[in-house]
């Protein structure tokens, strides 16, 4: 709702409060929520054991691959199945880099994101042509071919099930213990999601939200729907090889079975979960994705029922199938839309709607 | 010959599981990510009956209907709901049903290798070939189904009801056609020529979680083919088990996977609708 501005001389006029997002990453309020966050998140470590810790740190290496899946497929609109195919990239080209030449975490870091950027480029190129529906496909082509090429990567050239790759050097300490870890992630974490709230008010993200809502529409309004396209898949996709990167340094070792189709899958259970085309519904995917089976295993364990292990991956997998399905048919956009009506809920209360005037979207 | 009896087999398989993306597809526009799956899954029905020792009249029906229960729940549960939403949300569906139909399959059967047992293990003689009775019941039987897809969609009823479908909604609406009922029989029929897909599949090779490869084989014949065009998805098939045949004879099986990537992209690149496909389809969405 465009509110008249008052055309005083020296202050310029009242923004409408539509497009007020637009300017500001936080307002108000938020601010506030962001700084009970942050206590919350310095003092985790001391809050939670080792066991849970690493469990954090896995989650926040999958915020970082959410956020980039959620531009690429939530924005863009380009539903990807590659996922696992870029984190692998990312993966992989630390770890030979480290293996081959004993490079520095730095610039194992660099080719990752470099070769990430380039991967996204050539699958963006036959995608340029296809519906979107067909991209899926293409990804998962791109998944596919790289990760047979790691396999046999592995099997001729590093003659081993994995590459081990050092604790990163970080200059002035090194990257080895588990709350040490979490700090490093945390701090990277949040400047990737920072990075993508802003990119996503960019000319590049706008465009992308563009072309992925209406390819001949943007087209018709001077959109080059093949840049857009090339830049999604580029950008997207050196967020998450950066994000392989990390996760394998964390892990320490790369093998290519952790590259599976299922780890796709689990990515874009994070980011349907958690609310298609929201940056925050990457980050309430990424750690509800990532802490279910553990909190699943606790449960069970609490039960005292004896499942085999086997049995226990399965699952894991209902989970993930039931959840896609469910937020699809029931939530398409999320926990994002869930948290936004609860939150919405209780500042209103005891009113039910927000003023016209007040509405925004986000 | 007897690389072109094993070359016919393969594709006759391929052949069904494209045929019912094909189906899916004209009909609900959705592409399915989870044949495979669902296939496998009846796949290993047909294993545990025919395991337990029961004889294939018995074993049929009940791989059969598996798949008619499956593409009766998938279709009028879930898919029915969704069909208006964009192609997105239709395709992050199916990959979410593929994951749950994993997870079953692993809680369910345990996740094992398996074989579909056979009562035809006898070896035959055919123009200078031997070949076990086995292979040549996956060769007549998928071929068979193949014809009748063919015929049922070109010379019934119900194939005019679904092509009509799949030409123009809104005007076959208006005609009285019910959709909701043709498009919930094509998911249906679809999902049984799966499950014949999926038993076949068992007489040629083991079933196992791994074996759902065949549903990305068929997807990449379908795409070859183009998604809406029948003879487009038997031609597909053709194209990628020979490929599949020759490069997993000629270097490892390893390499066949990128062979028929590289195959669907090459295709892909310069046809987008396909080799048989229309290409309005490509305009309109």
């Amino acid at each position: 709702m465009t509110r008249p501005g008052k055309a005083s001389v020296g202050r310029p006029p009242t923004l409408p409060i539509r497009t007020a997002h637009t300017f500001y990453l936080f307002r108000g309020r938020e601010w506030l929520w962001l700084g009970f966050g942050l206590v919350v998140a310095v003092f985790w470590p001391v809050i939670v054991n080792q066991h849970w810790l690493h469990v954090t740190n896995l989650s926040l290496v999958a915020v970082m691959g959410a956020v980039g899946l959620n531009l690429l497929t939530g924005n863009a609109r380009l539903v990807s199945l590659g996922q696992a195919g870029f984190l692998a990239i990312g993966g992989f080209s630390a770890g030979a880099m480290f293996h081959h030449f004993g490079a520095p975490f730095w610039v194992g870091l660099f080719v990752a994101v470099a070769l990430g950027g380039i991967a996204g480029f050539v699958v963006a190129i036959p995608s340029l042509r296809l519906k979107a529906l067909y991209v899926a496909i293409t990804t998962l082509a791109l998944h596919l071919g790289v990760t047979s090429a790691f396999a046999v990567y592995l099997a001729r050239v590093i003659r081993s099930e994995g590459v081990i790759v050092d604790p990163p050097n970080l200059g002035f300490f090194v990257l080895e213990d588990m709350a040490a870890w979490y700090y490093f992630l945390l701090i990277i974490a949040a400047l990737i999601v920072i990075g993508a709230l802003n990119l996503r008010r960019s000319f590049l993200g706008r465009r992308w939200v563009a072309v992925g809502d209406h390819e001949l529409a943007s087209e018709a309004l001077g959109i080059s729907v093949h840049r857009a396209k090339l830049s999604a898949f580029i950008v997207t996709s050196m967020i998450v090889s950066f994000a392989g990167c990390l996760g394998a340094y964390y892990e320490g070792v790369i093998t290519a079975g952790y590259y599976d189709l299922h780890l796709a899958i689990a990515y874009l259970a994070m980011i349907i979960v958690g609310g298609l085309g929201s940056v925050l519904g990457s980050i309430l995917g990424a750690f509800v994705i990532t802490f279910l089976p553990y909190l699943l295993d606790l449960l069970i364990g609490v039960i005292g029922v004896k499942i085999a292990a086997g049995s226990l991956s399965g699952l894991h997998s209902v989970l993930y199938g039931l959840l896609i399905v469910g937020f699809m048919l029931f939530e398409p956009l999320g926990l994002a839309e869930v948290w936004r009506r609860l939150r919405d809920y209780f500042i209103l209360w005891p009113f039910r709607y927000r003023p016209l005037e007040q509405r925004r979207q986000r | 010959m007897l690389q072109v009896i094993t070359v016919l087999e393969i594709a006759g398989v391929y052949a069904l599981l494209a045929l019912g993306l094909v189906m899916i597809y004209r009909t609900s526009r959705i592409l399915n990510l989870a044949q495979g799956e669902m296939a496998i899954t009846c796949a290993y029905v047909a294993a545990v009956t025919t395991g337990a020792g029961l004889p294939w009249i018995v074993a049929i029906p009940a791989t059969l209907a598996t798949g008619a229960i499956i593409g009766g729940f998938v279709y009028f549960v879930i898919m029915r709901r969704i069909l208006s939403e964009s192609p997105v949300v239709g395709i992050l569906t199916t990959v979410g049903i593929a994951i749950l139909l994993r997870g079953l399959m692993v809680i369910i059967f345990g996740g094992e290798t398996r074989m579909v047992d056979s009562p035809f293990k006898a070896v035959t003689t055919i123009a200078g070939a031997r070949v076990t009775q086995e292979h040549l019941i996956v060769l007549v039987g998928s071929w068979t189904c193949v014809l009748f897809v063919i015929i049922l969609n070109f010379f019934t009823k119900t194939g005019l009801l679904m092509r009509a479908v799949s030409d123009n909604v809104v005007l076959a609406a208006q005609r009285g056609i019910n959709i909701d009922r043709i498009v919930g029989i094509a998911w249906v029929l679809a999902l049984i020529i799966g499950a014949v897909a999926g038993f076949l599949h068992g007489q040629r090779a083991l079933i196992s979680i791994a074996a759902v490869f065949i549903g990305v084989n068929a997807l990449i014949a379908a795409l070859i083919g183009g998604m809406d065009s029948y003879p487009g998805a038997i031609i597909g098939a053709l194209a990628v088990a020979v490929v599949e045949f020759v490069t997993t004879q000629l270097v490892e099986s390893h390499w066949a996977e990128i062979a028929l990537v590289a195959l669907m992209l090459i295709v892909l690149t310069f046809r987008p609708w396909g080799l048989f496909g229309t290409v309005e389809e490509l305009e309109r969405v």
